[in-house]
């Protein structure tokens, strides 16, 4: 079947179970599939440019959390903004059909997983948002571990491309609240339409994620990896 | 998809744009990751949130000179990295100036310049461990307060920056030292940042930026750096190594050539009432070419008297001679502090470069009475051998070895003390 945008009329594909958004390439209207129907649901302002190393098609591999790793897919990407800077969560596709989300900050990297809040968390979350920046420092128990309440803001989405779970498209604000523990991992909380979700993650170097398919930039050679594993290797024995 | 394609695909990776300020064509470096940039041709403050540049604050002033101009790249531990952003902070004791790194695929580093020298630092993503204050525990290290709570003040922005970076803008910060690393944390407002960082000696610095290749301390006339490592324990152990074989060798053969030979003793009983006595000792063999003859002198004189014997070495068959004296002596009395005594019951003498040959010891006995000598005879012995060390050469000898190595420990202790002489910690102990 032939999809079609119905603003612009470029064909357009949903090509990933389970993501029922996409921005037409095209006109960059946010479309939703449902059944066979296409919507428009919002409209995406152009990308900013940015020197962000991932495109859509960079392949990263990630821990699972039970030593296993898994490669995904970079499909989509929502960059947010907030009064004082902005950022990129690219949005990775695995074989499986499950989704994690990869924060890239000032050079950082935070494979996170999303998860609905449950009512007691998502009330003692809004009780935070209620009290702004004075719960800073906060100790927050998540999934048995302890985080420590670490930035609370207003973030908007500045605009997204390609595959997506939810329609989020330029303008979209939602309130957030960054957590992390002392062992490098982070959580988010936002506090969306339907309630609240919880982003739990950890960062990672960009060689922990061995990343194919970077994006190429004039004048920077692309790292290499694989030297460095090797080295490591070597120093090891 | 055409993973191929876009692999070998480059996009730009400076966006230009004009200073609407002073229209001065400016490159960010850091597009997407920038919030925030001061024009390097006149100040002015622009900010960069949004894709659309706007003017913060108009300033109209000349650039500061920089060891490392903005946009200069080097090469740091394998990456390659640019110059893109420049602060001059101080605390109420010094200034230093800290450069903002970046490369797309590594993020952002940090160069502090300070009197001193250059440090490297790394922002943390995983915070340093504080359960055990005063410490702070990082990947397996332990980390020890040295500066705490300073109030930093920067006093002079240049160039782009990923958060606000602006003059007069104050910050709290902690240094925290382990080694060769220090961990600063750093509280400016709500946000809490942690670095590691680690010494970069003048001379790599000059290779990877061009930087001038300072002199390092105690040349630089600052306290070394808190985690700078000496550079003396390197050489400190080369040379104790080298001293003590030496130290070990240097006894072997002194022992080994210097090995006594067959010792020759008589027990000698000296007159009084005679003005002097002969006795011969002998033979004594010196086979190497040149040695030492020992010959020791022991007993107990007379009350109030002493005994003067001079020695002579007399070849048996050249008659060559070589003369020497020793003395025994005992005095006692009483004074206004009571009784006193003083003695010499034993003394030992040495032949030095004795020619080899066989030798004959002749002895000549003079003794001197005091008033309140009383007695007649007392029994002296008298040993005689080839052999034996000069242990005041030995001493001379370990004292020129080790020289060098005292040298580097007293230079190592005080590059330590100096090191720690900025500290908080430097008074409590």
């Amino acid at each position: 079947m032939d999809l079609h945008c119905p603003n612009c009329g470029a064909p357009v594909q949903f090509p990933y179970t389970g993501l029922s958004m996409q921005v037409c390439g095209s006109c960059r209207t946010l479309l939703r599939l449902d059944g066979a129907a296409i919507q428009a649901v919002g409209q995406c302002a152009t990308l900013p440019f940015d020197v962000s190393i991932f495109q859509i098609g960079t392949t990263l591999n990630i821990a699972l959390g039970n030593g296993r790793h898994v490669r995904g897919n970079l499909v989509g990407r929502v960059r947010w903004g907030w009064d004082q800077g902005s950022w990129n969560e690219w949005l990775l596709y695995l074989p499986d059909g499950t989704i994690r989300w990869i924060a890239e900050e000032s050079g950082m990297y935070m494979v996170m997983q999303g998860q609905r809040a449950r009512q007691a968390q998502d009330a003692a979350c809004r009780a935070m948002l209620e009290h702004g920046r004075s719960a800073l420092g906060h100790a927050f128990m998540f999934n048995d571990t302890t985080y420590y309440l670490s930035d609370i803001k207003t973030v908007r989405c500045v605009s997204s491309e390609g595959a997506l779970d939810e329609p989020v498209s330029t303008g979209y604000t939602i309130q957030s609240i960054d957590f992390r523990n002392a062992s490098g991992g982070s959580l988010t909380y936002q506090m969306e339409d339907d309630g609240g979700y919880f982003y739990e993650g950890y960062y990672a170097q960009l060689s922990e994620l061995d990343p194919k398919n970077l994006r190429g930039l004039d004048g920077w050679a692309k790292p290499d990896f694989t030297a460095l594993a090797d080295k490591k290797q070597a120093g090891r024995r | 998809m055409s993973d191929t394609a876009t692999a070998e695909h480059h996009v730009p990776s400076v966006r230009a744009l004009d200073c609407p300020a002073c229209g001065g064509s400016l490159e960010i470096m850091a597009a997407g990751f920038t919030t925030n940039i001061v024009c390097q041709y006149c100040g002015s403050e622009l900010d960069a949130v949004d894709p659309e540049i706007k003017l913060i604050a108009r300033h109209q002033e000349a650039a500061a000179n920089l060891e490392i101009p903005l946009g200069t790249r080097g090469t740091l531990h394998g990456v390659e990295w640019a110059a893109i952003g420049y602060l001059e902070r101080s605390d109420n004791w010094s200034g230093w100036a800290e450069y903002l790194l970046f490369n797309p695929y590594h993020g952002y580093r940090w160069l502090t310049r300070t009197n001193a020298g250059w440090s490297f630092g790394t922002p943390l993503m995983k915070l340093p461990n504080g359960a055990d204050q005063p410490y702070f525990e990082f990947e397996g290290k332990r980390y020890k307060t040295f500066n705490a709570d300073m109030v930093i003040t920067t006093d002079y922005v240049l160039g782009e920056f990923y958060w606000r970076a602006y003059k007069g803008d104050l910050a709290r910060a902690t240094d925290y030292v382990a080694g060769n690393k220090m961990l600063s944390e750093e509280t400016n407002g709500d946000e809490i940042s942690w670095t590691l960082g680690e010494w970069v000696p003048f001379a790599e610095m000059h290779q990877a930026f061009g930087t001038p290749k300072n002199r390092e301390w105690p040349r630089t006339g600052a306290a070394p750096l808190p985690h700078q490592p000496s550079p003396y324990p390197k050489d400190l152990i080369n040379f104790s190594i080298i001293a003590f074989v030496f130290a070990a060798i240097g006894l072997a053969l002194a022992t080994f050539s210097g090995l006594p030979g067959q010792r020759k003793s008589i027990d000698i009983s000296v007159d009084y009432n005679k003005p002097s006595q002969e006795w011969t000792l002998g033979p004594i063999d010196v086979p190497n070419r040149e040695g030492i003859v020992t010959v020791e002198t022991a007993g107990r004189v007379a009350s109030n008297s002493y005994v003067d014997f001079d020695f002579r070495l007399v070849e048996r068959n050249t008659g060559e001679q070589i003369a020497a004296a020793a003395a025994l002596e005992r005095y006692n009395g009483r004074d206004a502090d009571g009784d006193w005594s003083e003695e010499t019951n034993d003394a030992t003498l040495k032949f030095s470069s004795v020619p080899a040959g066989s030798y004959n010891l002749e002895v000549e006995a003079t003794p001197a009475r005091d008033s309140g000598f009383s007695g007649s005879a007392y029994n002296v012995t008298l040993t005689a051998y080839a052999g034996g060390i000069f242990l005041s050469n030995y001493l001379l000898f370990l004292l020129l070895l080790f020289t060098p190595v005292l040298f580097l420990l007293f230079r190592h202790i005080s590059f330590v003390n100096h090191r720690h002489s900025e500290s908080d910690a430097a008074d409590d102990d």
